[in-house]
């Protein structure tokens, strides 16, 4: 296994953004900050493409990029070398990647502003650990907060909510035990069960956990924030860094407005989601 | 022909925000390097950014080669950045009394990533010295924040 594939999947995760550099034809360099890297298989990464930047402009002049990465967990760093392929219009990873970009766009009322142009293919080329990056951690008496990574048994935690489901005597009773079940198990301490009215096109919650005495009732139109474009699109997404992906959307939002784009954006209220 | 930053950029590229220096090699190829310190000269068309000497060598040489960069500025909180771009004036070891620019920088660095959600421990174990000084004259600004503003050249300000 080479280091790219063996790199930590919390690199990828957008948590602490990347940098890329690139160069124009001309020989000057552009470095700029990614959202997100995507791993896509052992040996290509995608960039998402949201405007037609510097970064984009570069590569087509002149494919070759470096970048920098980061295990949020640790701090590690680690230095790709990539090559621009292609661009990809659609298919299953734009579709993963255009879900994810849409959602962070409605809940920050930039539907139709920020969305994904493609999903830019590149070849590694060469990775590497930045070696010296950190210094040796210091003799520090408290203790490490327990490592995420350490991966809890999804198998025991499918027989956690299997067996109290099956106990429940009513509806409420059975969606009380699926989140208390999930908390347990896997540690959702925020989340919520929505339900289609009669015309589909709204959702309400009938459960709640973690999110006080608001969460009961609360509804969503159906393509309307996190939670309407999930449940319209009937995929699953995952956002690892919420903060980090709306504080990204806000800071669109604030140039679209500094640049005179739209005037009236509406951002949704923050809201849990379950994915 | 230098630019002068504005008073209020001054202000962000000091205020302890993300920074990358973009270098490229005689073949075109691109290189990233985070910096660990900076100070805007009194003339603000120059800086001096500081960079860990141990990781420095790809760097090093591309700008022995052509002395082009681009550096980006970004603030973690609300993701305001700004691009520079300019031209190697002078290379040098920083000297230990510039040290605690590096320290300053480690500081306010950390703790925009604590209001972000992550331990301070964290950060403070990026090292920053030995590092090495680069004396960069400016010729362009760029708006950098995430947007369809991105790259948009920022006039220089007084």
């Amino acid at each position: 296994m080479t280091l790219f594939e063996s790199l930590p999947p919390a690199c990828f995760q957008g948590v602490i953004p990347a940098a890329i550099s690139t160069c124009s034809h001309d020989g000057t360099p552009n470095v700029t900050l990614l959202s997100q890297v995507f791993r896509i298989d052992t040996r290509h990464v995608a960039l998402s493409c949201q405007f037609f930047n510097k970064t984009k402009q570069n590569v087509l002049e002149n494919p070759f990029a470096t970048v920098e990465l980061y295990d949020p967990l640790d701090f590690t760093s680690y230095r790709l070398e990539i090559r621009y392929e292609r661009a990809e219009t659609c298919g299953a990873l734009f579709d993963a990647m255009a879900l994810r970009i849409e959602a962070i766009a409605s809940h920050t009322g930039l539907t139709g502003v920020f969305r994904l142009r493609s999903a830019d293919i590149y070849e590694v080329l060469a990775c590497e650990k930045r070696e010296g990056f950190l210094i040796a951690p210091a003799d520090d008496p408290s203790p490490e907060p327990p490592d995420p990574r350490v991966p809890r048994s999804e198998l025991k935690c499918l027989h956690l909510v299997s067996q109290r489901t099956a106990r429940a005597p009513t509806l409420d009773g059975l969606f009380t035990a699926l989140l208390e079940a999930l908390e347990e198990g896997i540690g959702f301490r925020h989340s919520m069960v929505l339900l289609p009215d009669e015309t589909g096109s709204r959702l309400f919650a009938v459960a709640s956990r973690g999110y006080g005495d608001e969460g009961i009732g609360a509804e969503i139109s159906v393509g309307d924030g996190l939670i309407g474009m999930v449940a319209r699109e009937r995929r699953s997404l995952r956002l690892s860094s919420m903060d980090s992906e709306l504080r990204y959307g806000r800071a669109v939002r604030a140039s679209v407005q500094a640049t005179g784009g739209r005037r009236e954006l509406v951002a949704r209220p923050a809201s849990g989601i379950m994915v | 022909m230098p630019v002068q930053l504005a008073k209020e950029l001054v202000e962000l590229i000091e205020g302890g925000v993300s920074m990358q220096l973009g270098t490229r090699d005689k073949d075109l190829r691109p290189e990233v390097l985070r910096a660990v310190g900076v100070t805007v000269g009194a003339d603000r068309s120059t800086l001096t950014v500081y960079v860990p000497a141990e990781l420095a060598e790809r760097t090093l040489a591309n700008l022995e080669d052509n002395a082009t960069l681009a550096i980006t500025f970004s603030h973690v909180i609300d993701h305001r950045t700004v691009q520079l771009k300019g031209k190697l004036r002078s290379l040098r070891r920083a000297r230990r009394n510039e040290r605690a620019l590096s320290e300053r920088w480690l500081a306010a660095f950390a703790e925009q990533l604590h209001m972000v959600g992550f331990s301070r421990r964290l950060a403070l174990r990026i090292r920053i010295w030995p590092s090495l000084a680069l004396e960069i004259e400016l010729h362009d600004l760029f708006a950098q924040t995430p947007g369809p503003g991105a790259g948009r050249r920022i006039e220089a300000g007084a």
